[in-house]
C-alpha cells in the first residue's frame, strides 16, 4: 500500500515535471491530456515494461516518429499517428518492442529450433472429445432437477406477460410527443451499448472503452453512405454490422493482451476515431452531418405511431434476450470461467483466444448497429462519440450492476435521464453527476442490481447463509453402506456407450485389484 | 528424464518445493511447452498441442491452487468441466430457452455435474456458492470437473493440501473408486503418507538414462549426476532440486516419450533415449 502510494507520487512528480518542460512548446487546453496519455502508454508499450530503459528508448523513438510524421504526411499527423505504431507494435508483441529484443537474443538457438516443430504442432488440432460418452437420459434426472409442469407454466405466463407490457409501453411510447420519445429512444439505444459493453467486460473480462469509436463508425458510416451516396437505408445494416464486427475481430485478434492494456488500447482508438471525424472532410468537422429519415411505414401499419420507436424497442427486445438466453445457457460458466479462470477454462477444452475474439467481434457488431439506429435521432457529430461516452457506457454498467441482465438497462436509463430529471444549473449537475458515480463505483461495486439481490437473498434466510450442510463430511459415522451414494454415482458417471470385450476384461481385471485393496480394509469411504 | 505411465494405475510424484513436480505436470498437459524432448499421450505425439487439445485428448488436470469461478456454485464450475459433451453450446445459447433440446442438455449435464459432486462427496455442497465453501470443498469440486467428463488420465497437482485427515482418507478412497474404473492418474503430492499406499508397486514410474530440461529458466528438472531424480519407490518418483543451474541449451538429446497405445493395450509409457 505505502510502496504504491510513493511509487504513484514520484510518477505524479515526474509527469509534473514533464508538464513543465512540455509547457513553452505548446498551448494549454483541457483536452491535452488524452493526447499525452495516448503518448505515454504507446511509448511504454513501445519499449517495454520489463525495463525502464526500454520505455524511455521507446518514447524517445516515438517522438522522433510522431515530429517525422508531423512534418511528412500531415500537421494533424500526430493525432493519429501513434495508435497506428501501437497496433503494429501489438501485432509483433504485446511485450514490447524493446523487451522483445532482448528476449529473443536470449532465446535466438531456442527459437530456431522449436520453430519448424510449432508450426507442425500448430496445424494438426484435436477437434473434439475423441470418445463418446453416454450421458444419462433426461428421464433419469434426479428429482433435485425435475422441473414441475406447473412450475414451467408460471413461468412462461410471466415471460407473456412481460413482454406485452413491454410491446404496450412501446405503444404507448410511439405515440408520445417528440421531446419524451426522443428522451426514451436515446436512453433505449445507450441501454444496447450498455448491454453489449456488460457481455464483454461483466461476462468475459474484456474492459473495452471503444464503445464510443464502433458507435462512431456505424452512425457515421449509415449517414454518409445514405445521405451522400444515397445507399439503401436497409442494405446499409449489413455492411455497418459486418465492417464493424470486422474492426471489432481484428481489434481483438491483434490485441490479444487483456486487463489494463486491452482498456487503454480501446480507449486510445475512441480518441483516434473522434479526432478523425472532427479532422475530415466527409463527416464536416465538428458541426457534423444531418441523419437520413427512417422510412415511413406502410398505411396498414401506420396505426402502430413511429417507426423509429418501434425499430429501436424491438432490437433492446431482442438484445436483452439474446443475453438473458445466453446467461441461462451452459455456455454461461464456461464464459465466466474464461474470465476469472483461464487455466481452468483450458484444461475443461475450452479455447479462450477465439471465444473471446468472437464475443468481441459480435459485440462490436451490435455497437455498430445502435450507430445505425442513432444516426436516426438527429445530427450525427464528433461529441456525441467522444471518448466520455465509452467511459458513462461504463458507469452505466456498474451503476445499474455488472453482469446483471436488467442492470445495464437500468443504468442506461439513469444516466441518460439525470440531466433531464435533474434540473439544477448545468455546472453543479456535472459536478453532481461526477460525485455520484465516483461514491456509487467506490460505494457498491456490484451496483443497484447487485444490491436489490442482496436485500432479496437477506429475506429469504436460508438460502444464503454458509451454514454447513447436515451430512457434513466429518461429522457423519464410518459406516459400510456409506460409499453406496458416492459409487452409484462413479458407476452412472463412467458409463460408455461401446466397448470392445477385450477392453471390458481388462477394465474388470483392474476394478478386482480395487476390490482387493478394499477387502484388506482400505476401500472403506471414510 | 523418462518417464512411462501405465495405463489404470496411479502414479506418484514427489520432491521439494521448486523441484518441478508441477512444471512436468504443465508439460504433459500442455501449459509449457517443453525445450526438447517429447510427449506422447495415446500413441499421438502432442508436445506443442495446447493444454484445451491435451484436454480434448481425455487428459484432464486439477490445480495446485484451485482455479474456481467464485460466483458460482459448485455445480456450475463442474458444468464448465462437461463443456464439449453437448454439441453446439455456443451457437444454441443465443436462443437457449426456446429450444427443446438445449433444456434436455442442460438437465443432462446438471444431473451428470450433480452425479460427479456426489462421487466425489460433496453432494451436499451442490447449490453453495464457491465463495462460501471451505477449501477442501474446493478442491473436491476441481476433482468433480476432472471426472464428469469421464477423462481417461487425470493430473492431480496436490490433492489433499488443505483436507483435514478425514477427507484426505476419503479421496484417497475415491482414487481408488476411479483406478477401478480403468482410469490412469498421476497425483503430484507431498504428503507421503497419502500417496505411497496408493502407488501401485508393479507399476511404477521408469527412469532409464537421460536428462531432462524442461525449461530453460524455470526448471528445475535439470540435473547433474542424478538426472533430477533422487530416487524412485514403490510407483513414486521423488524429484530433487538441482542447485547449479545450466544453460538451457545442452548438445546431448534427450526424449521424453509418453506412449500410450489407444483401445488395444491400454499401457502408455513415458520413454526416454539419452
Amino acid at each position: 500500500m505505502t510502496v504504491a502510494t510513493i511509487t504513484f507520487a514520484i510518477s505524479g512528480l515526474l509527469a509534473g515535471i514533464a508538464g513543465v518542460l512540455i509547457a513553452p512548446r505548446t498551448f494549454a487546453n483541457p483536452y491535452l491530456g488524452g493526447t499525452f496519455n495516448t503518448f505515454g502508454f504507446v511509448s511504454m508499450m513501445i519499449g517495454g515494461t520489463e525495463n525502464p530503459a526500454f520505455a524511455m528508448a521507446g518514447g524517445v523513438l516515438l517522438g522522433v516518429l510522431a515530429e517525422g510524421a508531423n512534418t511528412y504526411i500531415n500537421s494533424q499527423a500526430s493525432d493519429w499517428f501513434p495508435f497506428v505504431i501501437l497496433v503494429l507494435v501489438l501485432l509483433v508483441s504485446p511485450k514490447g518492442i524493446f523487451s522483445l529484443i532482448a528476449a529473443a537474443l536470449g532465446q535466438l538457438p531456442l527459437l530456431i529450433k522449436q520453430f519448424p516443430l510449432y508450426l507442425q504442432r500448430t496445424r494438426e488440432r484435436v477437434a473434439s472429445i475423441e470418445r463418446p460418452i453416454a450421458v444419462g437420459r433426461a428421464d433419469e434426472a434426479s428429482p433435485l432437477l425435475a422441473n414441475p409442469l406447473a412450475d414451467r407454466l408460471t413461468r412462461y405466463a410471466l415471460i407473456a406477460a412481460i413482454v406485452i407490457a413491454y410491446l404496450v409501453a412501446t405503444y404507448l411510447i410511439a405515440w408520445a410527443d417528440l421531446q419524451g420519445q426522443g428522451l426514451i429512444l436515446v436512453a433505449a439505444i445507450y441501454a444496447i451499448l450498455a448491454i453489449y459493453l456488460d457481455a464483454t467486460a461483466g461476462v468475459l473480462g474484456l474492459y473495452s472503452l471503444g464503445v464510443g469509436g464502433f458507435f462512431a463508425i456505424g452512425a457515421y458510416l449509415t449517414t454518409i453512405l445514405s445521405t451522400i451516396y444515397g445507399m439503401n437505408l436497409f442494405l446499409l445494416i449489413p455492411i455497418v454490422v459486418v465492417t464493424t464486427g470486422l474492426l471489432g475481430v481484428i481489434g481483438a485478434a491483434l490485441l490479444r493482451v487483456s486487463g489494463l492494456h486491452f482498456a487503454i488500447t480501446t480507449f486510445i482508438f475512441t480518441l483516434v476515431i473522434t479526432v478523425l471525424a472532427t479532422d475530415l472532410q466527409i463527416t464536416n468537422g465538428m458541426q457534423g452531418l444531418l441523419g437520413p429519415n427512417f422510412p415511413d411505414l406502410r398505411d396498414s401499419l401506420a396505426s402502430l405511431g413511429s417507426p423509429i420507436v418501434w425499430c429501436v424497442m424491438l432490437t433492446l427486445l431482442v438484445v436483452t434476450f439474446v443475453v438473458w438466453s445466453v446467461r441461462r445457457s451452459l455456455l454461461y460458466p464456461v464464459l465466466l470461467a474464461i474470465r476469472d479462470a483461464e487455466s481452468f477454462a483450458e484444461a475443461a477444452g475450452v479455447r479462450p483466444g477465439p471465444v473471446k475474439i468472437l464475443i468481441f467481434a459480435l459485440a462490436s457488431a451490435a455497437i455498430g448497429f445502435a450507430g445505425w439506429l442513432f444516426c436516426f435521432l438527429g445530427v450525427v457529430s464528433p461529441s456525441q462519440f467522444s471518448w466520455s461516452v465509452s467511459l458513462n457506457v461504463l458507469i452505466m454498467i456498474l451503476i445499474g450492476g455488472i453482469n446483471t441482465t436488467p442492470g445495464p438497462i437500468f443504468g442506461a436509463a439513469f444516466v441518460s435521464m439525470f440531466p433531464v430529471l435533474v434540473h439544477i444549473n448545468p455546472w453543479l449537475q456535472q459536478v453532481l453527476y461526477g460525485v455520484l458515480s465516483i461514491s456509487v463505483v467506490t460505494i457498491v461495486p456490484e451496483g443497484a442490481v447487485g444490491v436489490a439481490k442482496r436485500a432479496w437473498a437477506r429475506l429469504q434466510p436460508t438460502l444464503s447463509r454458509g451454514v454447513r450442510p447436515p451430512a457434513a463430511l466429518d461429522a457423519a459415522p464410518a459406516r459400510e453402506t456409506e460409499g453406496a451414494v458416492e459409487r452409484d454415482s462413479l458407476v452412472r458417471l463412467f458409463r460408455r456407450r461401446a466397448r470392445t470385450p477385450r477392453l471390458r476384461r481388462r477394465l474388470r481385471r483392474s476394478s478386482n485389484v480395487a476390490t482387493s485393496h478394499s477387502d484388506m480394509g482400505q476401500g472403506r469411504p471414510f | 528424464m523418462s518417464v512411462e505411465v501405465a495405463a489404470g494405475h496411479i502414479h506418484g510424484l514427489i520432491g521439494p518445493n521448486g523441484s518441478g513436480k508441477s512444471t512436468l505436470a504443465n508439460i504433459i498437459a500442455g501449459r509449457l511447452r517443453p525445450t526438447s524432448g517429447s510427449i506422447f499421450i495415446k500413441e499421438r505425439r502432442v508436445d506443442g498441442f495446447g493444454p484445451s487439445d491435451c484436454a480434448r485428448l481425455g487428459l484432464r488436470r486439477s490445480f495446485q491452487a484451485a482455479q474456481l469461478i467464485k460466483e458460482l456454485t459448485t455445480r456450475q464450475n463442474v458444468l464448465v468441466g462437461a463443456y464439449g459433451l453437448a454439441a453446439n453450446v455456443g451457437l444454441r445459447s443465443v436462443v437457449w430457452p426456446l429450444l427443446a433440446s438445449a433444456r434436455r442438455d442442460m438437465d443432462r449435464m446438471s444431473d451428470r455435474a450433480l452425479c460427479a459432486l456426489r462421487a466425489v462427496g460433496a453432494g451436499g455442497w451442490t447449490d453453495r456458492r464457491i465463495r462460501d465453501v471451505p477449501h477442501g470443498i474446493e478442491q473436491l469440486t476441481q476433482l468433480a470437473s476432472v471426472c464428469v467428463a469421464s477423462p481417461d488420465i487425470i493430473i492431480l497437482d496436490e490433492p489433499a493440501t488443505g483436507l483435514t485427515h478425514r477427507e484426505v482418507e476419503h479421496l484417497a478412497w475415491i482414487l481408488r473408486e476411479l483406478k477401478g474404473r480403468g482410469l490412469t492418474m498421476i497425483v503430484i503430492e507431498h504428503q507421503t503418507r497419502f500417496l505411497f499406499p496408493l502407488c501401485d508397486p508393479r507399476h511404477c514410474l521408469e527412469r532409464r538414462r537421460g536428462r531432462a530440461d524442461w525449461d530453460g529458466r524455470r526448471s528445475a528438472l535439470r540435473s547433474g549426476r542424478e538426472e533430477g531424480v533422487s530416487r524412485r519407490m514403490n510407483g513414486v518418483v521423488a524429484l530433487r532440486r538441482d542447485r547449479s543451474p545450466s544453460w538451457p541449451m545442452r548438445r546431448r538429446q534427450n526424449q521424453i516419450v509418453a506412449m500410450a497405445e489407444g483401445t488395444n493395450r491400454l499401457i502408455r509409457k513415458i520413454m526416454a533415449r539419452s
